[in-house]
């Protein structure tokens, strides 16, 4: 068994390894043998696997009797006793490759150190490539990070919600101041109240071609507006009608039907010119 | 050449390239942050440090075409890292402007400048990004984690876009949602600890301007469910129980309407205490462990009725941003989620997914996306355990599989590998080392798998079915009790933790030693396979080498002969 191994010269007669020991008779890569091959088929750099597969006659070799079984690993340029008999008798039969040729292990088969390094390092160095791409990654990361940071100090969509917060407490201080006071007195007021907030832009949107002008619009377009319908629309008018202009979008609360979060729905869509 | 050499013997699979990129990056970040508040303390004037960031990027690349000139192994050599090295300082030049922009749009936030005159009362509308839980301010009930949309005071009102602490009172607590925007009118001020800059404290009328959206509402009515069953456990199991699932302990959830859970809040303390020396309490935050486990279950089911790759690589993902929502919010859980997704984006293409590579870039994209991440403790010791386990899991589970049981095994090789890089932060979060991490991670990791699966089960079904939610979450507590038991008995008295130096001394002392430590396991593993490998020149490896492998084999075949033996009669 695999503990009988003693010492160096003790595990050739390991039964483990007779396979080996016969491989041993397999010429390794030998220079000569190659190089006849070359001659003799013509062919660049065929290895010795092909050259068996393909069963190539060869110049004639004499094949050297009593040639010894066993590792050959001492003398890598001599060619071997079977293979130059199997190969002549292919040469002399015209036959295919026969199973015990192609199978099995042979030290030629085998790479040694220079040809195949193990690899066992972790990749630590970038190619200038991949450095390139991913560089661009990085720059294309940086700059959708930068515009998000920069975005949400700017925080557009802020400003709705804290419009509408502050209508909605400007109503009910409007709500609780005395009674019986005329829509023009109304008008001011809320004009001051607004202008108040000095850092907060005059107007929260942006005039646009597409938003409706609450002062000018007629039934059909005021109908256009999110959460207004025919009634509500014609309360508009009514209310126009009787304070002359609006002067702000949040004068709109005032009217029957139109609260807080129906303002809310249409406020995009409305402004005041 | 050595240069040829090395390149000739990478492994692709294990690509580590961007490691040291993320590490720069990080480093960059909390310099360009301390470098910030340096400025800012002394005239405000930032002075060079925004030429020396965006120069050091072309700096590096010109320097390089210097080995030009150079002669030739040295030129080799450079050619081979020169581009690695432009790398980390692109990545560093990146976050650390990152770092430099949030700052600067931090500081002159209008809450910000108002807090920094001193308390200041304010009418705040704000945008809750958690859900309330117990406040660690003694004045006050709960406390909340939010962004500013706008400041009024003195009435005039400025948009803001500002991270603040709210911490407000009962009956304002129950009003208080995840998602939803509230006005809230309070004193603000600059925060004397925790992970918020911003506090706004005694809050007095809460308005609610705009409620949670719909799956908010939904995830909020589950977790209320799921908590008022829990609530019905026995004591160890009403705080357990929601710190597996939910990543908040029991005693830190604020009920609704005053329904008090009825948790003695000694207890409480001792047990969370008693968790956080024994070594154990990374299980009461979500993390990639719970993920994991709903991944494998989304991968069992869909390898059972043979779905194909791609089909299974969108459920897992979809299950992946199910449980992060449901869960209570934290930095952990966002880089979980992150890598999380990028694994089954490798799965979806069909590639093999390499964890470094994927940690390193959702490192970068985060410090980049959110640089106030760089100063988070919780971020830190999530990417660090990954790392950790990334790097050392594999090759500890190779050395200590022969001579123990598998599981046994791979749990010490997870855990240890986790503490690894865990250790430093822990030490700068709290000056000791627990001693018994390593047992209680042991005796705790086979009960984590099946009560976070019944915890989460539960949380899906409560809101459902109750019974059957209660009947869950009772077999979650079962685990819970032996994860409370391990802590109690090894947690608790003098010798649970080593004091150790605090700060940076303390971090840099515990990376020595660690470093001791491995560097004397190898050199023992060395001399051990030396020593016991008779024929060095021979390739291969010998079969039956340690006396683990031998005694199973002579117990197999004392137990065969005895068997086959013919007694005569």
């Amino acid at each position: 068994m695999f503990s009988d191994h003693r010492g160096r010269s003790g595990w050739t007669m390991c039964p483990c390894i007779l396979q080996l020991g016969c491989m041993g008779t397999f010429v390794s890569r030998s220079k000569r043998f190659i190089q006849a091959s070359r001659v003799a088929g013509g062919d660049m750099d065929v290895p010795l696997a092909t050259i068996r597969l393909r069963g190539l006659s060869l110049p004639g070799n004499v094949p050297r009797r009593g040639a010894p079984v066993g590792p050959r690993t001492e003398e890598p340029d001599e060619p071997s006793y079977f293979m130059e008999q199997a190969v002549s008798k292919r040469t002399a039969h015209g036959a295919k490759p026969t199973l015990a040729e192609l199978s099995g292990v042979r030290p030629a088969d085998g790479a040694d150190d220079m040809e195949r390094p193990k690899r066992d390092r972790p990749r630590l160095a970038f190619r200038p490539f991949h450095a390139l791409v991913a560089i661009l990654a990085l720059s294309c990361a940086l700059c959708a990070s930068l515009t998000m940071l920069v975005q949400q100090a700017m925080h557009y969509g802020a400003m709705q919600r804290s419009q509408t917060a502050q209508s909605q407490e400007q109503s009910k201080q409007q709500q609780s101041q005395q009674t019986g006071q005329e829509a023009p007195q109304q008008a001011p007021q809320q004009t001051q109240t607004t202008q108040e907030p000095q850092e907060q832009p005059a107007e929260p949107t942006q005039p646009q071609s597409n938003q409706i002008d609450i002062n000018t619009a007629g039934l059909e377009e005021l109908q256009t507006l999110k959460g207004v319908g025919p009634v509500t629309a014609q309360r508009i008018l009514d209310y126009r009608a009787r304070i002359g202009r609006f002067d702000s979008i949040d004068q709109l609360l005032e009217v029957k039907g139109i609260g807080a979060k129906t303002l809310a729905k249409f406020r995009e869509q409305a402004c005041v010119r | 050449m050595n240069g040829g050499d090395y390149l000739d013997r990478e492994r692709g699979s294990r690509d580590w390239r961007l490691l040291p990129a993320a590490l720069c990056g990080w480093a960059a970040s909390l310099a360009a942050h301390a470098g910030f508040d340096y400025c800012m303390n002394h005239d405000g004037i930032l002075g060079l440090l925004p030429i020396v960031i965006i120069g050091t990027v072309p700096f590096v690349a010109v320097s390089g075409l210097a080995f030009l000139r150079l002669s030739e192994p040295l030129r080799h050599w450079l050619s081979i890292w020169h581009a690695s090295v432009t790398m980390c300082a692109v990545a560093a030049v990146a976050c650390a402007s990152c770092a430099l922009v949030y700052d600067l749009l931090q500081w002159r936030d209008p809450a910000s400048r108002a807090a920094a005159g001193g308390e200041v009362v304010a009418v705040m509308v704000i945008r809750a990004t958690s859900s309330a839980v117990s406040s660690d301010r003694r004045s006050n009930d709960c406390r909340l984690d939010a962004r500013t949309l706008s400041i009024t005071i003195d009435g005039i009102q400025q948009n803001s876009s500002a991270r603040i602490r709210v911490y407000a009172d009962q009956p304002e607590c129950g009003k208080l949602r995840q998602g939803g925007t509230y006005e809230i009118s309070g004193t603000i001020s600059e925060a004397e600890y925790g992970a918020m800059p911003l506090w706004l404290t005694d809050a007095v009328m809460v308005e609610r301007v705009r409620s949670p959206s719909m799956p908010m509402r939904v995830i909020d009515t589950m977790q209320q469910a799921f908590l008022t069953q829990t609530a019905q456990l026995s004591d160890q199991g009403k705080i357990l129980v929601p710190g597996l699932t939910l990543g908040i302990l029991g005693q830190d959830y604020v009920p609704v309407e005053g329904a008090d859970a009825g948790i003695d809040s000694t207890y409480a303390t001792q047990v969370e205490d008693a968790f956080r020396r024994s070594g154990i309490v990374h299980l009461m935050a979500v993390s990639g462990g719970h993920l994991a486990v709903v991944a494998a279950l989304v991968r069992g089911v869909c390898s059972f009725f043979l779905a194909p790759r791609r089909v299974s690589a969108l459920l897992v993902a979809s299950a992946y941003v199910m449980l992060s929502a449901c869960v209570f919010p934290s930095d952990s859980v966002s880089r979980a989620l992150m890598m999380g997704l990028s694994g089954a984006a490798c799965q979806f293409l069909g590639r093999r997914g390499q964890a470094m590579a994927s940690l390193s870039w959702i490192t970068l994209a985060m410090l980049m996306v959110c640089p106030q991440m760089s100063q988070s403790f919780g971020f830190a010791l999530s990417c660090a355990a990954v790392l950790g386990i990334v790097l050392f899991a594999g090759t500890l589970n190779a050395w200590m599989m022969p001579v123990m049981p598998r599981f046994i095994a791979e749990a010490m090789s997870m855990t240890i590998s986790a503490q690894v890089f865990t250790l430093p932060i822990q030490v700068l979060i709290e000056p000791e080392l627990p001693i018994f991490s390593v047992p209680a991670n042991l005796v705790v990791a086979p009960f984590v798998g099946f009560s976070t699966l019944a915890g989460l089960a539960s949380l899906t079904i409560s809101w459902l079915i109750p019974w059957l939610g209660l009947q869950l979450a009772r077999v979650a507590s079962w685990g819970t009790s032996v994860m409370e038991l391990t802590a109690l008995h090894l947690g608790s008295g003098e010798r649970a933790t080593i004091p150790w130096a605090g700060g940076i001394k303390g971090a840099v002392l515990v990376c020595v030693v660690e470093a001791i430590c491995v560097l004397s396991a190898i050199a023992t593993r060395r001399i051990l396979t030396a020593m016991i490998v008779q024929e060095p020149d021979l390739p291969g490896k010998r079969l039956i080498v340690n006396p683990v492998e031998r005694l199973r084999m002579w117990a197999e075949r004392t137990r065969k002969t005895l068997r086959d033996l013919q007694w005569e009669q």
